[in-house]
């Protein structure tokens, strides 16, 4: 936490090396965590590369009071809703669906996932609603606490684990029957 | 049926396919975006405020602490009646530039590391300083004024780049990693919060938007008016509130010219492997390593494009050796059948070392600290292709050494 914090306020002051230590730190997990939301991986690195454009920007101004990885990750999960609000690519399906809401979106074996099992699971995960999916995904890969998630998205700690559990429970039931067949 | 801590692993571990090329190309893009911007503040510092921390007891512990190893430094390096409440930090300012010699000791904390303990010596543009933190990670970093060199414990060169004496300006600032020309520059007229019978005390503000820092703490040699100690204190919760701590000692004879020669003997590595661009995964067994069974590399990559392509800390390297470079993957496995994580792009040098690093808590099983330190060296052989990678490697626990 200290090395980021020392890292922003060299970023604040213009250093490239700083930039590249937090573009290395934390680029790869925040472009899963936004694939993982957005089911499509170059969806995901323009989004990921939006907010550390916007870090760019404002270099100099950042006065960043929680840790960098949780805001650099809210403002991935920000992004993504600004995005799926106006409707360009976020897939929200509800949980009796099987097929994607959007036609024109890919399946997530064509664009994701490097192995085998990953594949699975992204599929798995296209089929949660997304409020579940962004809950399982912040908490698990995001490793954020619920109540960072509760505050991130505006609800109470209780519905986050609902939401939670819910897709954990939604997932396991996916991932079974995919091995059943 | 899988169990939720099965799907949460799943979950931890999937991987997705990541492009190098556009994550290097967008990083290419973020840089010269950075380098466009031009509304970055300079450090905006507060005004002297000149407050005394001796209200806290980890303040009057350390204060304790500073009297005892200041009554064992002895400076007297200057005589002559002074007024010392009127000592201004300018003062000392200026003597700091008339030093050229001097032998000190840096502690430092790291988050989510060992603690590093360095004893080094200056003279005339020069450092040279070794780690004191044991056989486990122990090495020598030697600045000669235009290169900095840092060499592992099988003297390998593992990081080159230019000076930074010359990128600093001053020792102090090298020490303090920039932070102490921000203080200096900008307390010219500052009296010392604290006088002692052979010391004077100077507390900095730290800048206004380092507010991890409680403050930068300069003790002073009254005689000599040269920093003695340099202390820089992070807010923490934590017993150790001193985050780096600089001890100078002026009174050390000078080290001849050939102290700050680099080390030229090179012990044999720990493992050797023959590597082929592009080719599959080799498996090296790993001798007199303690802790450490195999490695397994893949060399992937070989690079000989234009320095601005390549990651920001390679490309003074990359310039200065003026020979293509190299990535490859690599795993170690423990004696214990532990596997640590996977250096993906592992840079290489021909003839040349590179510092390395693999693992942490979270790497391993049973969640116990676990560094592997490794230099990799690749070697040429009569094959365009074809490499002998020599690999010296050290298992970091935070055990106590045998």
């Amino acid at each position: 936490m200290l090395e980021d914090k020392l890292l922003i306020w060299k970023l604040n002051r213009g250093s490239k090396e700083a930039l590249c230590r937090i573009y290395e730190k934390y680029r790869d997990n925040l472009v899963r965590i936004a694939a993982g939301l957005v089911n499509d991986v170059s969806a995901a690195e323009d989004v990921v590369q939006e907010v550390f454009l916007a870090l760019v920007h404002s270099a100099g101004k950042h006065e960043i009071r929680k840790n960098l990885k949780g805001y650099l990750t809210s403002c991935v999960v920000n992004k993504i809703r600004n995005l799926s609000r106006e409707k360009i690519m976020l897939d929200s399906v509800s949980i009796d669906e099987v097929e994607p809401a959007a036609s024109n979106l890919k399946t997530p074996d064509e664009f994701l996932a490097g192995d085998e099992i990953s594949q699975k699971l992204y599929k798995a995960l296209y089929q949660l609603p997304y409020e579940q999916k962004e809950a399982v995904i912040l908490h698990i890969q995001g490793k954020l606490k619920f109540r960072e998630i509760a505050e991130m998205q505006g609800i109470s700690v209780k519905t986050v684990l609902s939401r939670y559990n819910y897709g954990l429970n939604k997932l396991r039931a996916l991932l079974n029957s995919e091995v059943e067949k | 049926m899988k169990s939720a801590e099965y799907i949460k692993r799943l979950i931890e571990n999937a991987k997705i396919k990541i492009n190098p090329e556009v994550k290097q190309a967008a990083l290419k893009r973020l840089i010269n975006e950075l380098e466009q911007t031009k509304n970055i503040n300079s450090a905006k510092l507060k005004p002297d405020t000149g407050r005394i921390f001796m209200n806290s007891r980890i303040m009057k512990l350390a204060t304790a602490a500073i009297i005892i190893i200041i009554v064992s430094v002895g400076i007297n390096h200057f005589s002559g009646p002074i007024n010392f409440t009127s000592v201004a930090w300018g003062q000392i300012v200026k003597n700091i530039d008339d030093i050229n010699y001097f032998h000190y000791y840096e502690i430092e904390n790291r988050e989510g590391s060992l603690p590093s303990i360095r004893e080094g010596w200056y003279s005339n543009k020069k450092i040279k300083s070794i780690s004191c933190s044991g056989s486990q990670g122990a090495n020598q970093i030697i600045d000669d004024g235009k290169t900095v060199k840092y060499f592992d414990l099988h003297n390998n060169v593992t990081v080159l780049n230019s000076s930074d004496i010359q990128r600093f300006g001053n020792i102090y600032e090298v020490l303090t990693d920039g932070l102490f020309s921000a203080v200096y520059s900008q307390f010219e007229d500052k009296a010392p919060t604290l006088i002692g019978d052979d010391f004077l005390i100077f507390d900095f503000e730290p800048p206004a938007d380092t507010d991890w820092i409680e403050k930068i703490s300069v003790t002073v040699g009254r005689n000599s008016l040269t920093p003695i100690q340099i202390k820089t204190y992070y807010k923490t919760e934590q017993w150790y509130s001193i985050n780096q701590l600089l001890i100078f000692d002026y009174e050390e004879p000078q080290k001849e010219a050939a102290f700050f020669e680099p080390p030229t003997e090179i012990k044999a590595p720990n493992g050797i492997g023959r590597v082929i661009l592009g080719g599959e995964e080799v498996e090296i067994d790993i001798i007199d390593a303690p802790g450490i069974k195999k490695a397994i590399v893949r060399l992937h990559t070989k690079f000989d494009g234009p320095s601005e392509d390549l990651p920001i800390p390679y490309r003074d390297r990359y310039e200065l050796i003026g020979q293509p470079m190299y990535f490859m993957e690599i795993t170690f496995i423990l004696d214990n059948g532990y596997v640590s994580n996977t250096a993906k792009d592992c840079p290489l040098w021909l003839d040349q070392g590179v510092k390395a690093a693999l693992g942490n808590e979270e790497v391993w099983p049973d969640k116990i600290y676990r560094n592997i330190r490794y230099t990799p060296v690749l070697r040429a052989t009569d094959k365009q292709d074809e490499f002998i990678l020599e690999l010296s490697c050290w298992l970091r626990t935070k055990q106590p050494e045998p």
